[in-house]
């Protein structure tokens, strides 16, 4: 704060603050034409200012000066005009303080403000927006319009509820998510979230309570994250842990079968060995007993190759050995194999079967063949026909196993070749098996280009194999 | 040879129970089969039978259940009743159940041949003179050929 004489211009009183705002002293600046002193750049000219002053007594402006040291200030300046008693004016009281530290503050914290503004909207990964206290939008970011479809416009203004699942919405899980966010200031969530577009993903969400100095809520802040791929990958992963979970228990499970069906006809080769060695087998009876021991001995024959090829197919180290051979030859084979394990049957060729040639690998068709005449005897407990049909069609040749048995309910027929599987009828518990066979029959048979179908029905059920059709050799 | 009674077998599986037809026979056992338990009873007082070698896992009634019912009749109050199983008897407690029911034995049946069941059911109908008594087996630890002795009572 100093003074000038209205009419010189020089300076007549100069208080401590000017000192410190312009460097001079006092007995510097006293004497001192004002404006060539702190060489003032005024808004308007001076002699508009001073016109100013004598019509009303007082003027305010920024004023840029520079103080003693060169370096420019800026000022608001409130001018006074001083009078003597008869009116007349002899000085001028200037009130100038500095603006340039003010205004570079102000100037810095709106440039923080626009970077920070830049930086939420320009993040295109996150959605970042604002909620008022009620929950609904008052900002928006790129990334929220990336993430969730709608533009600022479309969205401002409404409830960020519309961003839940009908489901969540009727249950009142946004306003959940805002009161925890409300009382521990902060909420923290992974769920589904829906688009603009009605699409959903899996949304990772941090809602965070914004409160002013006095503690007051004011809203909140929300960032949301689609890591659907992420979320999918792990869905992926939990079901493939599942999975293998599930492939051991039922390998454990498989185990189980299997001891339980080589015991059977163990038990039956043990106490057959025995009574030889101790002679106490009426010799009429041994034909008999040995045709039954080599059907027992075909059975479990059967389920070691079972094993052994489920090894193999697991390790990727099942190789075919194919040759052209005649499968009405085989079929016969085959079911001559399993005559003696079929008191109740009538196994039987039809007579309509006519030589049909392939090209595959005859150990592993036979495999296959004696399984489907195995299953037929031992899932008709009450006997009856099992009959083979042995033909070609076209490209295709096939054998067809029919059987008068149990029979498969249509809902099961899916479970029938999945691995391990066995259908949860109270008449199958009564029969042995693993649920590996029907599984391993048709894994083979594609590998050799054909198929294993079946049809059944309430008095019985028919196992189709085909094969690719080969010229005989 | 000479008689040494009665035999009435339970079993479902027909290969398994000629096997041990044939070989009971040849120690002298009249053999009886049934393939299922549901008319346990009925049999045993038609047939009167000296001894019962009862498979566990049958169709319908299981071996524990049937020897329940058959305790509560008066033929079969007091009959010598062997378990002859495959089944993993130590699974579901079924070998307590079958103790507690009152068999003598669980015998497993792929590691029991014909002469050692023969020898089993003789001794049990006091037929042969055995070094051991049947109360002496009841103590003793598992028995050779698959044979789980019965645990005391608690």
């Amino acid at each position: 704060m100093f003074t000038r004489s209205f009419d010189q211009r020089t300076i007549t009183s100069w208080n401590e603050g000017a000192e410190r705002l312009y460097g001079w002293t006092r007995q510097e600046a006293i004497g001192q034409p004002a404006a060539e002193l702190l060489c003032s750049e005024y808004p308007i000219p001076l002699e508009e200012i001073e016109q100013e002053l004598l019509r009303s007594g007082r003027w305010e402006g920024n004023i840029r000066q520079c103080r003693k040291d060169g370096s420019p200030v800026t000022v608001a300046g409130r001018w006074g005009l001083q009078t003597d008693p008869e009116g007349n004016p002899y000085a001028i009281l200037e009130i100038n303080s500095d603006l340039t530290t003010s205004l570079q503050t102000s100037e810095r914290l709106s440039q923080t403000e626009e970077r920070f503004r830049l930086l939420v909207s320009a993040v295109v990964d996150y959605a970042i927006f604002m909620l008022d206290p009620g929950g609904t939008v008052i900002s928006w970011n790129e990334g929220a319009q990336r993430i969730k479809g709608y533009s600022a416009d479309e969205i401002i203004g409404r409830h960020f509820s519309i961003f839940y699942p009908a489901e969540d919405r009727a249950s009142g899980k946004p306003d959940r998510a805002l009161a925890t966010a409300e009382r521990d200031g902060r909420y923290l969530e992974e769920g589904w979230r829906v688009r603009k577009d009605g699409s959903r993903f899996w949304a990772s969400v941090v809602i965070t309570a914004l409160r002013d100095e006095s503690g007051r809520l004011r809203g909140f802040g929300k960032v949301t994250r689609d890591i659907t791929e992420k979320h999918i990958d792990e869905q992926r992963f939990r079901a493939h842990a599942r999975q293998i979970a599930e492939s051991e228990s039922a390998k454990t499970h498989f185990l189980d079968l299997a001891a339980h069906e080589l015991a059977g006809p163990l038990t039956i080769l043990r106490g057959y060995v025995s009574m030889f060695e101790g002679g106490t087998i009426p010799p009429e009876r041994i034909p008999e007993v040995a045709r039954l021991i080599e059907g027992k001995l075909e059975q479990i024959n059967l389920l070691v190759a079972q094993m052994l090829e489920m090894g193999r197919l697991e390790d990727g180290r099942l190789d075919l050995h194919l040759e052209t051979f005649d499968l009405l030859q085989l079929t016969i084979e085959e079911m001559a194999k399993l005559r003696p394990v079929a008191d109740k049957h009538d196994l039987a060729i039809t007579e309509s079967s006519v030589s049909a040639f392939v090209k595959a690998d005859r150990t592993r068709i036979g495999t296959i063949i004696a399984n489907l005449i195995d299953n037929a005897i031992k899932y008709s407990p009450n006997g009856g026909q099992v009959s083979c049909q042995v033909g070609a069609e076209g490209s295709r040749a096939f054998v067809a196993v029919s059987d008068k048995g149990l029979g498969i309910a249509p809902e099961h027929i899916s479970l029938l070749f999945r691995r391990f599987s066995r259908l949860p009828t109270e008449a199958n518990k009564r029969i042995p098996g693993t649920g590996l066979a029907l599984f391993l029959c048709r894994e083979i048979a594609h590998r050799h280009g054909g198929d294993l179908q079946v049809r059944s029905g309430p008095d019985g059920s028919t196992f189709t194999l085909t094969l690719p059709a080969a010229a005989p050799a | 040879m000479t008689r040494r009674g009665v035999v009435l077998l339970v079993d479902d599986d027909p290969a398994i129970a000629e096997m041990y037809r044939t070989g009971l026979e040849a120690h002298g056992f009249q053999v009886r089969i049934l393939p299922d338990a549901a008319d346990l009873s009925e049999a045993v007082s038609e047939l009167h039978p000296d001894v019962l070698v009862l498979d566990w896992d049958l169709p319908g009634v299981k071996g524990d259940e049937a020897l329940e019912r058959l305790r509560g009749t008066d033929d079969g109050r007091s009959l010598p009743v062997f378990m002859l199983s495959n089944f993993p008897g130590t699974r579901n407690g079924v070998i307590d159940r079958v103790f507690r029911a009152g068999a003598m034995a669980w015998l497993e049946k792929v590691n029991t041949r014909p002469n050692e069941l023969a020898a089993k059911l003789a001794r049990a109908l006091g037929m042969e003179a055995m070094p051991s008594s049947l109360d002496a087996e009841r103590s003793d630890p598992p028995l050779p050929g698959g044979a789980i002795s019965p645990e005391p009572a608690t």
